[in-house]
């Protein structure tokens, strides 16, 4: 290719083929002149057939300029600094395999990074759901949405963007060496986290100028299997988001470690008797149990890995119940 | 010698309420007072009833036409000899100590101007307890939305409002207090003792049903005169939006709850550029209406909720606090 492109899309995948092809789509389809964007596959030590399915892709959707990247070691912060080394753009999207982008995503994205001065680090937007299973009654919109409101802002501390909805300028990732390559997903093991000490270090290190611009009109839509849509999911991320909590923000002392064991001991037993409470106002109990157990859950996370135990937990495998493009909350809702 | 109170009372066809509105002030526990009531040219026996009462401490001023609350309140204001004027309304109860409670307020607080208290409102089946804000400031943030004292529980210090030339406009049929204590925050200390002293009558003949929707129009003009304060000039639309939320009667759709939020981040942006009214009570103000359209919306607060920026400022006590930092914990994390 002659030109360079201007941003670089990085989708970092594990066996997830049968996904991948409508992620691929949706990029295909975007606004931005294709001339102006590039999407590097990174193939993450997957055994089905994803490398066919790339290939397959770049035979249909020839002008569209996709690469394909070999990085065998297992684990998201591997694939992602392998992404975006090898991404020739100035600036650098990550998309998860399991998702798909709004049509407009990159064409917005430039035009943030182009437009608004002070110039932002990183720019991101909203994760809404794309149901590729019935979505069932109990289950809310608002356990898959990841929103930091309907306005345009920059982030303040505590906030950050979701892994599958970001796009940095190329060179803080170089200047900050990317992703940590010890939290976060790991093959089948669910996790999380990478992005967010990356953040934590952006912003420490920039101060003021460490501008994550957030724009709710970036919109990725994820998808949300009948696996996902169980209570039992739910609370296992909620659980393992309690271990990484921990991890991210370890106590320096033995005495630190004691006295956060015992808040911690209190949090459960004041969350779960508030949650026992609350009950009664839920019709029903799955979800009782996501919005009121979920928060005992990331507690009892916390306080076990304060105590050394890591309990890992496998991610569910999407189901092959999808159908073919499923069907997506535009404008999400509480019930 | 002149009484240390004056409480005056403006009376248009009080009817059956009247005997026992009056009684409650004669039978107060503090005695040095004058009783200054006004008949607005009532129609009823109220003249009668009025005549019918017998105690030196009464002072009676009759009209044959019918002037308006705000007028008969200066013209009371005016006559009185006290050095604190305590209001009264012709269907209300004061509990026997509520004089002697303020009195003692007023003289522990030197500096305010004018103290309100809680009042429990009874009638027609309903029971509840009013609660309005204390400090200053919290009263200052409240102004935005409603009026934070209750009418006719105030006593206010008469030369510290002579002096600041704070009066009721007559111009107002109704929400002339509410008026009044937009001005005269800017000129004096105002508070609120977090005690019942006043029980409100709930009944069909009050002016605040008979003319719900007046009293809605003038707060409404109130409400925009506070609005421009933050340098804001809202449209049709912003007006009827911040009517809903002022007055606790909005629809319960997601499409309200987006333009809420947006209109809250909006009066706090406003609000750090012309700092109108005092933080960080004006953020908790605030918080507070975001926090109710959420749970008008939802069983609990969960994510919807704790990812707005609006939450960050408030203190919900511990259990709330707690599962506030795992929701954000979680959000943090990108989930």
């Amino acid at each position: 290719m002659s030109t360079r492109p201007t941003i670089s899309v990085v989708v970092c995948t594990h066996n997830r083929a049968a996904l991948l092809r409508q992620a691929l789509d949706s990029l295909a389809g975007q606004t931005l002149d294709r001339t102006r964007y590039e999407v590097v596959v990174v193939n993450n030590g997957s055994t089905d057939e994803t490398p066919t399915v790339v290939r397959a892709f770049q035979v249909t959707e020839h002008q569209c300029s996709l690469r394909l990247v070999d990085e065998p070691t297992l684990g998201l912060g591997h694939a992602r600094n392998t992404g975006w080394k090898a991404a020739r753009g100035e600036y650098v999207a990550f998309m998860d395999d399991d998702a798909k982008a709004d049509s407009t995503w990159l064409e917005h994205a430039l035009q943030l990074f182009e437009k608004s001065r002070p110039a932002p680090v990183a720019v991101g937007g909203q994760i809404r759901p794309w149901y590729v299973s019935p979505k069932p009654a109990w289950y809310k919109d608002e356990y898959e949405v990841r929103s930091w409101g309907c306005q345009a802002r920059p982030l303040s501390a505590g906030e950050s963007f979701s892994g599958s909805n970001m796009i940095f300028a190329k060179q803080v990732l170089q200047e900050f060496g990317g992703f940590d390559v010890n939290v976060g997903m790991r093959g089948k093991r669910i996790s999380m986290g990478e992005e967010t000490v990356l953040f934590n270090r952006i912003s420490e290190s920039l101060r003021d100028r460490a501008i994550l611009l957030y724009d709710p009109e970036l919109i990725v839509y994820h998808a949300v299997s009948r696996r996902n849509m169980t209570a039992r999911y739910h609370l296992s991320r909620w659980f393992v988001a309690g271990q990484v909590a921990c991890r991210l923000d370890a106590p320096a002392s033995f005495r630190e470690r004691l006295s956060r064991l015992r808040a911690g001991v209190t949090a459960i037993r004041s969350l779960m008797g508030a949650a026992l409470e609350q009950r009664k106002l839920f019709p029903n109990h799955r979800s009782w149990m996501v919005e009121q157990l979920g928060p005992v859950a990331l507690e009892t996370g916390r306080l076990l890995a304060g105590m050394g135990l890591h309990l890992s937990v496998r991610r569910p495998e999407l189901t092959a119940d999808l159908h073919p493009s499923g069907s997506t909350a535009g404008q999400w809702s509480f019930r | 010698m002149t009484p240390v109170v004056s409480v005056v009372m403006s009376v248009y066809n009080g009817g059956p309420f009247l005997t026992e509105a009056i009684g409650s002030i004669l039978s107060q526990s503090y005695a040095d007072f004058e009783f200054i009531i006004i008949d607005d040219g009532s129609t009823d026996d109220s003249a009668n009833i009025i005549a019918s009462q017998r105690d030196r401490r009464l002072r009676v001023i009759r009209h044959a036409e019918n002037a308006g609350l705000a007028a008969r309140l200066n013209e009371g204001v005016a006559v009185a000899s006290g050095r604190y004027v305590a209001r009264m309304d012709a269907d209300d109860i004061s509990l026997p100590d509520r004089l002697a409670r303020q009195v003692g307020f007023m003289q522990a607080h030197p500096h305010v101007g004018a103290c309100g208290t809680w009042v429990e409102v009874a009638g027609e089946g309903v029971r509840q307890r009013w609660e309005y804000p204390l400090s200053h400031d919290a009263i200052h943030a409240r102004l935005l939305f409603d009026c934070a004292m209750a009418h006719p529980t105030v006593m206010f210090d008469r030369a510290r409002l002579h002096k600041a030339r704070l009066s009721y406009d007559s111009s107002y049929p109704c929400a002339q207090d509410y008026d009044l204590w937009c001005r005269a925050v800017q000129e004096l200390s105002l508070a609120n003792i977090p005690e019942v002293l006043l029980v409100r009558r709930l009944h069909a003949c009050q002016i605040g049903r008979r003319d719900a929707n007046a009293q809605q129009r003038w707060a409404g003009t109130v409400r925009r005169r506070q609005l421009e304060r933050l340098g804001i000039r809202p449209t049709d639309e912003q007006s009827a939006l911040h009517e809903a939320i002022s007055t606790w009667s909005w629809p319960r759709t997601e499409s309200f709850v987006q333009a809420s939020e947006a209109w809250l981040c909006l009066l706090r942006q406003a609000n750090r550029t012309h700092a109108a009214y005092p933080e960080p009570e004006f953020s908790t103000v605030v918080g507070e209406r975001w926090k109710a359209i959420c749970q008008s919306m939802h069983q609990s607060l969960g994510r919807r909720f704790w990812s707005s920026p609006l939450s960050s400022v408030l203190d919900l006590g511990w259990t709330e606090n707690l599962r506030g930092r795992a929701w954000r914990g979680l959000a943090l994390l990108g989930l």
